[in-house]
């Protein structure tokens, strides 16, 4: 440890002799004059002679001589390493014996038990330490203390110590230091979580004289027992050392991936041992919880994983109104015999498939064999049907049985009955209902028989006295069907109004959440290490019968996690496998501390070294400064720059990304959606195409829900295209071609899900329509203009395609004339979508849309037949409504068939 | 001597003759601006007499205004003058090329933007300017750039002042002895109608601003390096001297009937002119 110096004390206390030539150096420094300035001076004939005779060289100045003394003295003494070292913590000599609590009630706070451990490793020093952890890592694994360790491998191997998940193993911890030769040297330290435990007050004995170094117990968190609450709550109770002061702690339902849904806070009273809190969610979201965690370091105590009986059951029952009505209904007791956190919905059974519920309740429902078709794959995916029997479903025999039944119904009691109504007589063992109490008050009047030829007995669930089987139940592919032969109302058995019948709906609707195992063997599936992370299961787990379940304990050989076997899966939480917990008494007279009160070395070394290093500098910096190869400005100029990098930095970051190609136009244009169109340059042209789209905005905004803004002239290259859904180009005779960047623009612009709609005035001579001859030139205009542009190969618009029918239904698509053909691209050069990213046509459509001020059309229609201009004006819409909504209108026509096609996948 | 690095600084001070030729127009700009209300009538420009115009008269000189008062047409004669001239000298020696500061102006560069400025005065005056040993006035508008051309050139080996009539502007550190320096006016001869002695000097050659062991190289003479060891210890004995220098450099001008001015670097360059052109005027009042 070095020499102590008043509480500090040096590493390396040789170092410090070197102050001793500090004297030396004064004298040696002082002697060296600084090396002189040079300077040209004109004038030096007036300095001749001025020089002082006496050459004594010059003194070095007397302060630069002390700021040189002082950095070395700093350098020296921070080399020398000194430290301020506690007290230490146990008197004497010898390696240190730190026996560490790394059970699962160490889990909530190891990490500061590790930091005491690491401070009990730098006090114990050249002396070395040996370490002994409490907990055995895996089964069959005994407990070894290591071997005397420096420590830097104490360190080491603290590092990797590991908190588990279950208690520490106090007894094999005792044969593990008995079975060390050279305990009696030791220093023993035992740093402990506190809590009590068999063979705890044996292991502080034989380490006696010992320190314990504990917060207490009050630190131990445990989370125990989460269950379905009445009113469909999740409730969580939280075990806790009774304590003085109350306990607070909050829950967090996650979900697999981790995500926090709700939180809770549990409060136990001042010396209590439990308190409880119940998380509330919506059904839905409940059914996401996996697990709750307590907020702070996940450990394996403060961790519970919920299977089945804390996850709700969503049923379904099929019935109707009628079914319900009031005491008489089908599935009026049933419905009351379920508990209420349980999702229930009543419906026809092909919506209550669609909704994949986990229990389908049949209250005696007559069914086709298509319906018994989509039940039996219901089944096979791991569902539940509880079927009852009743006057409906004992007309025909449909197969949805565990065993075949005989047609009709069996009369126990009554007028016609065969003797007296029947009793409940016992519960078959091993089947789910195993182990309730039979209940004693029930009569069954009625009920359907079991062909008794072809009986499987283990599918009998339930008989009544005389040996008739009354409940069926048997598994199909991963689900469970469970036939009760008599009737779901009171019409052939009180069973259902039974006050414990609940009971039994219970235990058969928990068939549907992951169904639990019953009886055999169950082992670990996945182990819950000690920070509460799911992982495989190691190979020394041992299987353990299901009954013997709830009174385990774990244990290396029992992890906690998930259990099961092939009927299902348990959740093992260390909460309810562990001992009550118990703070562990400190025998009197054995030392104890703190772990907050373990203070640490402090190593004052590195502030002398750096600041020795940093007078040295200013030392450099002021020698240099005084030779004058440094000047003042230099220096200042040197600082400012550094500032104005500085600050050019966090402009240049403040600024963000710039040149944007953003004109000042855009943030209107983007603020409303508007159709758009491309100047011709033609004055009369363009405001016919501008009256036009203004006339058929107004339209849409008059038949739709689409609200359209003035329509835009737009320059294609020069402005932004993307903001408008439609861009209608008549492209006349004396259209210019575009240049490379216009069509790269509307190229983008019909990529990127516009419409580009293109027209022209007329036709040539020779074309179709009533158009013809109006434009001579046109199609060599449209080849001309639109030669550049990545146009895909187009077809005829007809009448079916969806611009027919996006809003009105139109036969023709007539402008100001009619009859040429439109075009749109054919089906392999649409989108993904199926939508056509242009129109073409020469039918002057604006022609006919364009109305001015007072509402009159700009212009004649040609032919003119009666309905053409509205014809037209349809047509627009449809264009809007087609470059707004894609081919949304035609899945809607196919709506019906793409729903059907879509359940089976759905459910699959 | 060193002719070639005499040459390389007056090629450097040649490229930057332009900028301080427009320095100086623009000195003696203001100087003029400011001397504006009390100008005098120039020389050559004062009306003498009118004279009846005779045939081969240019219709130039006509004054019409007085012509039209009768009928003879008459031509005005402006009084004959003999414009002096302005000989002006600028020392060239290495130490002139010396600033203490780099924000300072040198000694040489202060001392020509002073002597253009002045001969760009005496110009603007109708004078005539010449550098000392050359051998024609300099008239017309692009004197003064040939005035400074020839300011800079290595001096003419052998030539002294050029005897002959004309004012004296000396320009100048003038830090060698004042014996020197008399004999160097002497050698000026009889000729002199008086002028003015410029001395610039460098504000660190009079405050003398150094501290701790400073080592002092000569620049002008080539001579050994001096070792001050305690710079702060000489300064009081330096400042001594170097005011004994500038009262002898003082007095051995006006004894060559030369107005001694001082001027420091640090001090604007319009200050010494408002101080060298009155001077130089009563000099020419004085020798006209």
């Amino acid at each position: 440890m070095g020499m102590m110096l008043g509480g500090i004390s040096f590493t390396a206390p040789l170092i410090l002799l070197a102050l001793l030539g500090l004297p030396a150096l004064y004298f040696l420094l002082r002697a060296t004059p600084p090396l002189p300035r040079r300077v040209a001076f004109p004038a030096l004939a007036l300095v001749r002679g001025l020089n002082p005779t006496e050459r004594t060289p010059a003194r070095m100045p007397l302060w630069i001589l002390l700021v040189r003394l002082v950095a070395l003295g700093l350098l020296i003494i921070g080399l020398a390493g000194p430290a301020r070292v506690p007290p230490p913590l146990l008197p004497g000599h010898g390696p240190v014996l730190l026996v560490v609590d790394n059970g699962f009630a160490a889990g909530a706070h190891f990490a500061a038990m590790k930091r005491a451990a690491r401070r009990v490793i730098a006090q114990a020093g050249h002396d070395g330490v040996v370490l002994l952890a409490t907990a055995p890592e895996a089964a069959g694994q005994k407990l070894r203390a290591s071997g005397v360790l420096t420590p830097r491998a104490a360190l080491a191997q603290l590092g990797v110590l590991r908190v588990q998940p279950w208690p520490d193993d106090d007894r094999a911890a005792l044969v593990a230091l008995r079975a060390m030769t050279q305990r009696r040297r030791m220093r023993p330290i035992f740093l402990t979580d506190g809590v009590a435990g068999p063979g705890r007050a044996a292991l502080i004995h034989v380490l006696a004289p010992v320190l314990i170094l504990s917060d207490g117990a009050e630190r131990v968190r445990l989370l125990q027992g989460a269950r379905l609450g009445l009113h469909g709550g999740l409730q969580v109770r939280l075990a806790v050392v009774p304590q003085d002061r109350p306990v607070l702690a909050a829950v967090l339902a996650e979900t697999p991936a981790g995500a926090v849904l709700a939180r809770a806070i549990i409060r136990v009273a001042p010396g209590a041992r439990v308190g409880s809190a119940v998380i509330h969610l919506p059904p839905p979201l409940l059914d996401q919880v996996t697990r709750l965690v307590l907020a702070g370091p996940v450990h394996a105590a403060g961790v519970l994983l919920l299977d089945g009986a804390a996850r709700r059951v969503s049923v379904g029952i099929v019935g109707g109104a009628q079914a319900a009505q009031k005491f008489i209904g089908a599935d009026y007791y049933v419905q009351r015999a379920i508990p209420r956190a349980d999702a229930v919905r009543v419906g026809a059974l092909g919506t209550l498939l669609a909704d994949q519920p986990g229990v389908l309740i049949l209250p005696d429902v007559r069914l086709d064999p298509a319906q018994v078709l989509r039940l039996q794959r219901f089944l096979t995916r791991g569902g539940v049907i509880i079927r009852f029997a009743g006057p409906l479903s004992a007309t025909a025999d449909d197969g949805l049985t565990p065993d075949p039944l005989v047609a009709g119904v069996r009369h126990l009691g009554g007028a016609l009955g065969a003797g007296t109504p029947g009793r409940i007589g016992d519960f078959a063992a091993g089947s789910p209902l195993a182990g309730l109490a039979v209940p004693r008050d029930v009569r069954v009047s009625a009920a359907r028989l079991v062909d008794p030829t072809r009986l499987d007995p283990t599918r009998v669930w339930a008989r009544l006295r005389d040996g008739t089987p009354i409940v069926l139940g048997m598994r199909q592919g991963r689900g469970t069907l469970v036939y009760l032969l008599t009737s779901a109302n009171a019409a052939w058995s009180n069973w259902v109004l039974a006050a414990d019948f609940p009971l039994v709906m219970e235990r058969l609707l928990r068939l549907g959440v992951g169904a639990r195992p019953r009886h055999g063997p169950v082992q670990v599936i996945s182990a819950m290490d000690g920070r509460g992370q799911l992982g495989p299961a190691g190979a020394a787990a041992r299987a353990v019968p299901v009954a013997d379940l709830p009174k385990m304990m774990v244990s290396p050989a029992h992890p906690p996690g998930l259990w099961g076997n092939a009927q299902g899966r348990i959740a093992v939480n260390v909460g309810a496998h562990v001992p009550v917990l118990r703070a562990g008494r400190v025998p009197s007279g054995v030392a104890r501390a703190t772990l907050s009160g373990l203070r640490r070395t402090r190593r004052y070394g590195p502030i002398f070294i750096a600041t020795g290093f940093m007078l040295l500098l200013v030392d450099l910096l002021v020698s240099l400064w005084l030779r004058g190869l440094l000047p003042g400005r230099a220096m200042l100029s040197a600082a400012l720059l550094g500032v104005a990098c500085w600050g050019g930095v966090h402009q240049a970051r403040a600024d963000g990304p710039s040149g944007s190609a953003l004109t000042t136009a855009v943030p209107a244009a983007a603020l409303h959606t508007r159709l758009a169109y491309i100047a011709t340059g033609d004055a009369a042209r363009d405001r016919t195409t501008r009256l036009g789209l203004r006339e058929i905005s107004r339209l849409v905004g008059h038949e739709t829900a689409a609200r359209l803004g003035r329509p835009r002239a737009v320059v294609p290259g020069a402005e932004p295209l993307d903001l408008y859904p439609m861009l209608y180009w008549p492209v006349t005779a004396a259209t210019p071609t575009p240049d490379g960047q216009a069509c790269r623009a509307l190229d983008g612009f019909m990529a990127s899900g516009g419409l580009l709609v293109i027209d022209t005035d007329g036709g040539d001579a020779n074309a179709g329509g009533s158009g013809a001859g109006f434009d001579p030139g046109a199609l060599a205009a449209l080849r001309r203009a639109t030669a550049c542009l990545a146009i895909p190969p187009l077809a005829p618009l007809t009448d079916r395609a969806t611009l027919g029918h996006s809003f009105f239904i139109v036969r023709r698509f007539p402008g100001r004339f009619v009859g040429a053909p439109v075009l749109i691209a054919a089906k392999g050069g649409r989108d993904a979508d199926g939508m056509s990213p242009v129109v073409l046509g020469q039918n002057d459509w604006v022609g006919a849309w364009a109305r001015g001020r007072d509402g009159a059309a700009l212009h004649a229609v040609l032919p003119g037949d009666p309905g053409q201009r509205t014809d037209a004006e349809r047509f627009g819409v449809n264009l809007v409504i087609y470059a707004l909504t894609g081919t949304y209108k035609s899945d809607q026509v196919q709506l019906p068939m793409l729903l059907q096609r879509l359940a089976p996948r759905r459910a699959r | 001597m060193n002719s070639r690095a005499d040459r390389d600084r007056a090629e450097a001070l040649a490229a930057a003759l332009p900028a301080l030729v427009l320095a100086a127009r623009q000195l003696a700009g203001q100087l003029d601006a400011g001397l504006h209300g009390r100008r005098r009538a120039g020389p050559g420009e004062q009306f003498w007499q009118y004279r009846e115009a005779e045939p081969g008269d240019s219709l130039r000189r006509i004054d019409w205004r007085r012509s039209a008062r009768g009928e003879t047409l008459f031509r005005r004669e402006r009084e004959a003058e003999t414009a002096a001239v302005l000989l002006i000298e600028v020392d060239r020696h290495p130490g002139m090329g010396w600033a203490s500061a780099p924000a300072l102006a040198s000694k040489q560069a202060r001392a020509l933007l002073l002597a253009l400025a002045c001969g760009c005065l005496a110009l603007a005056g109708g004078e005539r300017v010449a550098a000392l040993g050359c051998r024609a006035p300099l008239v017309g508008g692009a004197a003064l750039t040939h005035l400074a051309e020839a300011l800079v050139q290595p001096a003419p080996t052998g030539a002294g002042f050029e005897r002959g009539e004309g004012v004296l502007a000396l320009f100048g550190d003038f830090l060698e002895a004042p014996p020197l320096l008399a004999e160097r006016l002497g050698a000026l001869g009889a000729g002199l109608r008086g002028g003015v002695l410029v001395q610039v000097l460098d504000p660190a050659e009079v405050e003398f601003p150094y501290h701790g062991r400073v080592l002092f190289q000569d620049v002008t003479a080539g001579g050994p390096d001096e070792d001050v060891a305690r710079a702060e210890a000489i300064a009081p004995a330096f400042r001594a001297r170097m005011a004994a220098q500038i009262e002898a450099v003082a007095r051995v001008a006006r004894a060559a009937t030369l107005t001694p001015v001082l001027h420091r670097t640090d001090q604007p360059a319009l200050a010494a002119l408002a101080r060298i052109y009155p001077a130089l005027n009563a000099s020419r009042q004085a020798a006209r």
